[in-house]
């Protein structure tokens, strides 16, 4: 059974991650192979798209802790978009958001990553 | 019929596991397995059955079933065990026709080799030579491969899996070549589908710690065995009664029972206790007095003792220190407390902390995570500490004990016999729903869109439900990551009235209660430095109460949210 998914999209020098259904131990792991290919390419912007995210389990927070991790000793910029009510919460209490910028949505999120 | 033989009670499913594991060596598809749980519990009465059941069965594989509790002189002494009792049960396999009955009894290391020439194996011959010729150039770590090898040669050179059962496995730490352990020469002949492993050993979460990383238990099945039913104990409790010549109140015994945790070695080594105290056992008030009496001088206290100090000549409960550690952590009311604060408030040397730590982890009295340490979560070993603070450092008799003792006890017993009337989840007026999940990846989805259409007969906002679907996905998780269950199901109980959301979510497997500590790791640690270990944490934030209850088998969490939550 697989009820993830996610595309991987490009807009000017910003990757985005656009990621659906159930983030897991399995989606994460996707998800960050693919953030860490991008970074090895050399990419440095980053953009995850929570809107068409179901769930998300404490397994998969750990990656996005991951890569939140590795975007801070690399100097890189990650921002995260379109989160529920409850994601932002739960973000939050896990510390996510501290060092993750949140918008509304993707445009926002790049237009703030152009100027960084 | 013998004691042994009286105190294996039910234990099916467990049976049928390793029964299905037998058949996959057979075929080829044998893998190394780990089997823990608390001490008492049952594991070496179920090991020995196993390898009866297997020894007499009409199926192609030996089992051997090996003991690490012996005492052995050297290196040496231990490998000519090893090497004497797999020989021996392998020849006698082959010869079960001809024996009238079970357990016979190993040959001589002489016979071996006699009777190996006999029945002409070569490979036999071959093991035993090289084992002297390893030890003719006194070479131990050529003698103990040779051993530790020996299984898979001749299970390949014959034909024939077989079945290492290995017990009492955290024996092992005293065994050791040139000052050091020996564990990890075992990882040399693992995953071998000849001769696969079966190691069992106590407590789980040492092991878990020590021994297993050693030994690669990534690659491998950790099962824990669970306790016995209040049912099952007594069962047990009616046959060892007959057998002890005992009068008991048959209708208080799955009280007590629940009480002992489920653990037929204690319960056994109580109605030992009973036969010398006049072999009555009535009352609530007979059972606290023949519990703490055990545990302050007689077996259960010695058995617990004895883990401590295995084979060492100074005995730890005279270090001062040791009882003022100990009562350190009574005192923190069984939460977390970091070494540190521990080390400072008792003025413990510091080359002392690491070999206390470890002395008492080994003997599953406390756990250490991260830097903080508890008491094991066991009722048992608690009343045991409690009872040694009193004995050693207040000064207080038997009598003086159990007079301030019983009345807790007692209020605990009484509360156990109306729990099992009356359980929390079911009240009238509720409805209740309940669901059977494998324990399957993603199988915690089924369970979250159950709870999408009962939550709204619960007048519950979205946000709410939203926050019970993320701790219902957690509880799944958990419940089938740490339950160990035989089963591999876990059960998940719903009950909603307007206004409260109830759910229990129940594995059969091993007890565990982490609550306190994820909470804690959550709150105080740096997030970014943290992988994992958020699921509890994460449930004990989005519900309005959880708690962990110990069910007869396995563990029951306990969660609810309710309409007007008292948390912001």
């Amino acid at each position: 059974m697989k009820n993830f998914k996610v595309a991987q999209d490009q807009q000017g020098d910003v990757i985005l991650f656009k990621v659906q259904g159930y983030l897991n131990d399995l989606g994460g792991e996707e998800v960050e192979k693919l953030f860490k290919k991008a970074v090895k390419e050399g990419h440095r912007k980053f953009v995850i798209d929570f809107g068409k995210i179901a769930y998300i389990n404490s397994i998969g927070v750990s990656f996005l802790v991951g890569i939140v991790e590795a975007t801070r000793e690399k100097g890189l910029k990650v921002c995260f978009t379109a989160l529920s009510k409850i994601n932002a919460e739960l973000f939050e209490m896990v510390g996510l958001t501290k060092f993750a910028v949140t918008f509304p949505s993707n445009r926002e999120a790049v237009e703030f990553l152009k100027s960084a | 019929m013998k004691i042994e033989e009286a105190s294996f009670i039910n234990r099916q499913s467990e049976l049928a596991f390793f029964k299905k594991k037998a058949l996959e060596i057979v075929q080829g598809r044998g893998e190394d397995l780990f089997f823990i749980s608390q001490p008492g519990r049952g594991k070496t009465a179920l090991l020995r059955e196993l390898k009866e059941i297997l020894f007499w069965e009409e199926i192609e594989l030996i089992p051997v079933y090996f003991s690490f509790s012996g005492e052995y002189v050297d290196l040496w002494d231990f490998t000519e065990e090893y090497l004497v009792s797999m020989i021996s049960q392998i020849l006698l396999f082959k010869q079960k026709e001809l024996l009238v009955g079970p357990n016979p009894l190993p040959l001589s290391f002489s016979a071996l080799k006699g009777e190996a020439e006999k029945q002409g194996k070569d490979v036999l011959e071959k093991v035993i030579l090289s084992h002297q010729e390893a030890y003719r150039i006194k070479d131990e770590r050529k003698g103990l491969l040779n051993a530790l090898e020996a299984p898979g040669r001749i299970a390949q050179a014959i034909n024939k899996p077989i079945w290492m059962i290995l017990d009492h496995i955290q024996e092992i730490e005293g065994i050791t070549l040139a000052g050091k352990g020996v564990v990890s020469l075992w990882r040399k002949v693992i995953a071998s589908p000849w001769a696969p492993h079966l190691f069992s050993g106590e407590p789980p979460e040492f092991l878990k710690k020590v021994l297993l990383p050693i030994l690669d238990s990534s690659k491998m099945d950790v099962m824990e065995l669970a306790p016995l039913s209040a049912e099952e104990g007594l069962e047990l409790a009616i046959v060892l009664g007959r057998f002890y010549d005992l009068e008991m109140a048959n209708e208080l015994i799955k009280i007590w029972f629940t009480y002992l945790e489920g653990n037929p070695g204690t319960l056994i080594s109580l109605l030992r206790e009973t036969r010398l105290e006049a072999g009555k056992l009535e009352s609530h008030q007979r059972f606290i007095e023949i519990y703490l009496n055990s545990l302050y001088q007689g077996e259960l206290g010695r058995g617990i003792e004895s883990r401590l100090w295995r084979g060492q000549e100074a005995d730890p409960l005279k270090g001062g220190y040791f009882l003022r550690f100990l009562n350190r952590l009574v005192k923190s009311g069984g939460s977390m407390v970091p070494l540190r604060d521990i080390q400072k408030s008792i003025d413990l040397p510091g080359e002392m902390v690491q070999p206390l730590v470890r002395l008492l982890e080994r003997a599953g009295i406390i756990g250490e995570h991260f830097g903080n340490i508890a008491l094991e979560n066991s009722r048992i070993l608690r009343d045991w500490v409690e009872v040694l603070i009193r004995k050693y450092l207040r000064q207080e008799d038997l009598e003086q004990i159990i007079r301030e003792m019983s009345l807790e006890m007692d209020r605990h017993l009484s509360g156990l016999g109306e729990g099992e009337q009356d359980p929390s989840l079911y009240k009238e007026n509720s409805l209740h729903f309940s669901l059977v999940l494998p324990i399957n990846s993603e199988s915690e989805l089924v369970a979250v869109r159950a709870l999408e259409q009962i939550a709204t007969y619960s007048e519950l906002d979205e946000t709410s439900i939203e926050k019970v679907k993320i701790a219902l996905i957690e509880a799944c998780i958990n419940a089938s990551e740490h339950s160990q269950s035989f089963e591999k199901k876990i059960r998940v109980y719903f009950s909603v009235q307007p206004g409260i959301l109830e759910i229990i979510v129940e594995d059969r497997g091993q007890a565990f209660n982490p609550v306190e500590v994820q909470a804690r790791i959550i709150r105080e640690a740096d997030p970014l430095l943290r992988k994992r270990g958020r699921g509890l944490g994460l449930i004990q934030e989005m519900m309005d109460d959880v708690r962990f209850e110990k069910a007869h088998i396995g563990t029951r969490l306990y969660m609810v949210k309710k309409k007007f939550s008292e948390k912001v």
